[in-house]
């Protein structure tokens, strides 16, 4: 396989993976309003951060008030997987013409919203993952209802709200 | 190139609709939903998309093909005796032919505002780790062997003990990039000598050259986009507002015009020939792309795709996707030159603080990947950068692989930084220079 053909096809990768996720997203969710605007706001979030290349405190800002406009508490947690190509390089086994042997370590939301807190921005590279997962924190009367009928205990009452997540496609700066 | 792409194409459609068949797609018809695609390349573009043909009963069909590739280019006609096609790159590497003050015409090259001659390294020693073919008997000899130092590619004591007699023909060990694995030492300050006699043509021969002469297939491009209704020549080239090096100056801002255009005209023929001839009542459209989005297709290798009238319940799904690629052979920008420093096992972007020492070399990151020689498929993958021990070098963890982690410097102000800098650009497109050589340009 030549040099030229193994870029085309990583680049071929990435451009699926840009489809799949939102069209698996829009057809998971159902349609409840709330529900509408908590996912949509995590896909445009997501999506931006996957075309700059970084995450603003801006951009955040703006997620977090879109979601507690819709009169229920979230929780959002971000999970940035970064790429790191160093440790195939020790390993042997690594074949170029395979993608995705390489390792990725994360960073959760509370180092993220360090350093939103202290630059303004987070940056990632290409290559890059970004996930993000909006938890309800109050009940909505839904909830009330089924725990009541289904008698639900423990503490994983929370309602996954929206999740989103892809590949980062430049490098922040 | 063509037979890559076509290659491409197919594993972005298997995959696809692999991946849609598991969400419950219907495999086959998830082609129906992609107006087309875009390859842009370093001078010219694909388009993949249907085009209307006719079967064996004689009946209209639409089939999906690979289009022609398209040249970024574009005429500018004053009068007869000076009428000129311009074919534009992803850089500042321009081909033009036609009619110069009633002489026909050829001549290619970069043009610069300029002159850093005196700031590059005059002559480079590179030392990269690559597999060798055979021994070349002539020390002059356009080849690489093993840790050499291209300056001198000779007798190499190591090398010998690792591989054996020097005189062995192992055909084997190909040169992964045959033609580009020379490396002049004087490439940087040739790229220099080459863009300015190029350039000093250019803007005695092209001082014509108006943003508002600009046609394509006969028809000027000031009536149907306000960007080329300006008095703006193009190839007075300056220092101040027309380095062509600078994306803000007039000759780029031009260009990515003239790239931009091109692609739209082009993809929206496309996709609304299709739109016509599909048996889908969705009525495809090119979707605006912003500015920005625009400006990465005008200097990236990219693949943009689009979704169209994917039905999702009671709605449509509507999407495309812009996607670049970064590293690779074809071309070398200067976000995507890494650097080396002796002694160092890491390698680094320019503005690392942790990039130091006076010995600094800038490479293409895609010389960072992993190489494999062509032939020995059970061969482990080498790497052209390793330290003392062979071991390869590593990615930096602080301006790489997590770039929020330092403060980045002004490397402009560092002496062994900006030499550096200016010399593994210039080389680099040097080397593209010498390897464009064989590239056949579309003149017609
Ligand atoms: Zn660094």
């Amino acid at each position: 396989m030549g040099d030229s053909l193994i870029t085309i096809i990583a680049i071929v990768l990435a451009a699926i993976l840009m489809f799949i996720f939102p069209l698996m997203s829009v057809s998971e969710r159902n349609d409840d309003i709330a529900q509408l605007a908590v996912q949509t706001a995590a896909v445009e979030f997501v999506d931006d951060v996957r075309n700059t290349g970084k995450i603003t405190s801006e951009n955040y800002d703006k997620l977090i008030q879109t979601l507690s406009a819709t009169g229920n508490s979230y929780e959002v947690e971000l999970e940035v997987k970064k790429l790191d190509e160093n440790p195939g390089k020790k390993n042997s086994q690594t074949q170029t013409d395979k993608i995705g042997e390489n390792l990725y370590y994360s960073v959760f939301t509370s180092q993220i919203e360090e350093e939103l807190g202290s630059s303004g921005k987070y940056l990632l590279k290409e290559g890059d993952t970004i996930s993000i997962s909006v938890k309800n924190t109050n009940r909505t009367i839904a909830q009330m209802l089924r725990n009541f009928f289904y008698s639900v205990s423990g503490s994983n009452t929370y309602q996954v709200a929206a999740q989103h997540s892809g590949v980062v496609l430049v490098n922040g700066r | 190139m063509r037979e890559d792409v076509n290659a491409a194409i197919s594993t972005f459609m298997q995959s696809l609709s692999t991946s849609m068949g598991i969400g419950g797609y219907n495999r086959n018809h998830m082609i129906d939903y992609i107006p087309a695609i875009l390859f842009t390349l370093y001078d010219g573009y694909y388009i993949y998309s249907p085009e209307k043909t006719k079967d064996s009963n004689g009946n209209t069909v639409y089939e999906y093909m690979l289009k022609p590739y398209n040249y970024y280019t574009v005429r500018y006609k004053q009068n007869d005796n000076n009428d000129v096609i311009i074919n534009y790159t992803l850089d500042n590497y321009v081909v033009i032919y036609g009619w110069i003050n009633g002489t026909y015409v050829v001549n290619s090259g970069y043009l610069v505002s300029n002159d850093r001659r005196s700031n590059v390294e005059q002559s480079e020693i590179i030392k990269q780790n690559v597999p060798y073919q055979t021994i070349p008997q002539n020390v002059n000899q356009k080849f690489l062997v093993g840790k050499k130092e291209v300056t001198n590619p000779n007798f190499d004591p190591d090398y010998m003990e690792k591989y054996g007699a020097l005189n062995d023909n192992r055909t084997e060990y190909l040169y992964p990039r045959n033609d580009l694995y020379y490396i002049d030492p004087e490439s940087a300050v040739k790229y220099y000598t080459n863009a300015e006699e190029f350039t000093n043509w250019v803007t005695t021969n092209l001082d014509w050259v108006n943003a508002n002469m600009a046609m394509r297939n006969n028809k000027y491009l000031k009536n149907s986009h306000e960007e080329f209704d300006v008095d703006q020549k193009i190839f007075n080239i300056n220092t101040g507002d027309n380095d062509p090096e600078d994306p803000t100056s007039i000759f780029a801002q031009h260009k990515t015009n003239v790239i931009k255009y091109s692609i739209q005209d082009n993809l929206n023929q496309a996709i609304t020939a299709y739109s016509q001839g599909s048996v889908s009542t969705y009525d495809f459209k090119l979707p605006n792309l912003d500015l920005d989005e625009w400006d990465r297709v005008a200097s990236n290798i990219c693949m943009l795709t689009f979704m169209q009238g994917v039905p999702i319940g009671t709605k449509y799904y509507n999407g495309y996707s812009l996607v670049q690629s970064t590293r690779n052979k074809l071309y070398v920008s200067p976000d995507s030159l890494y650097f080396i420093s002796e002694g160092d096992n890491y390698y680094h972007k320019i503005d690392c603080p942790y990039l130091q020492g006076d010995n600094i070399q800038g490479f293409s990151n895609f010389d960072f990947l992993p190489k494999k020689s062509s032939v020995r498929s059970d061969e482990d993958p080498y790497y052209m950068y390793v330290d003392e021990y062979g071991n390869p070098l590593q990615a930096c963890y602080y301006c790489i692989v997590d770039s929020n982690n330092y403060e980045s410097v002004n490397w402009t102000t560092i002496v062994a930084k900006r030499k550096a800098y200016y010399t593994a650009l210039a080389r680099e497109k040097y080397r593209r220079y010498t390897a464009t050589d064989n590239l056949e340009y579309n003149i017609n």
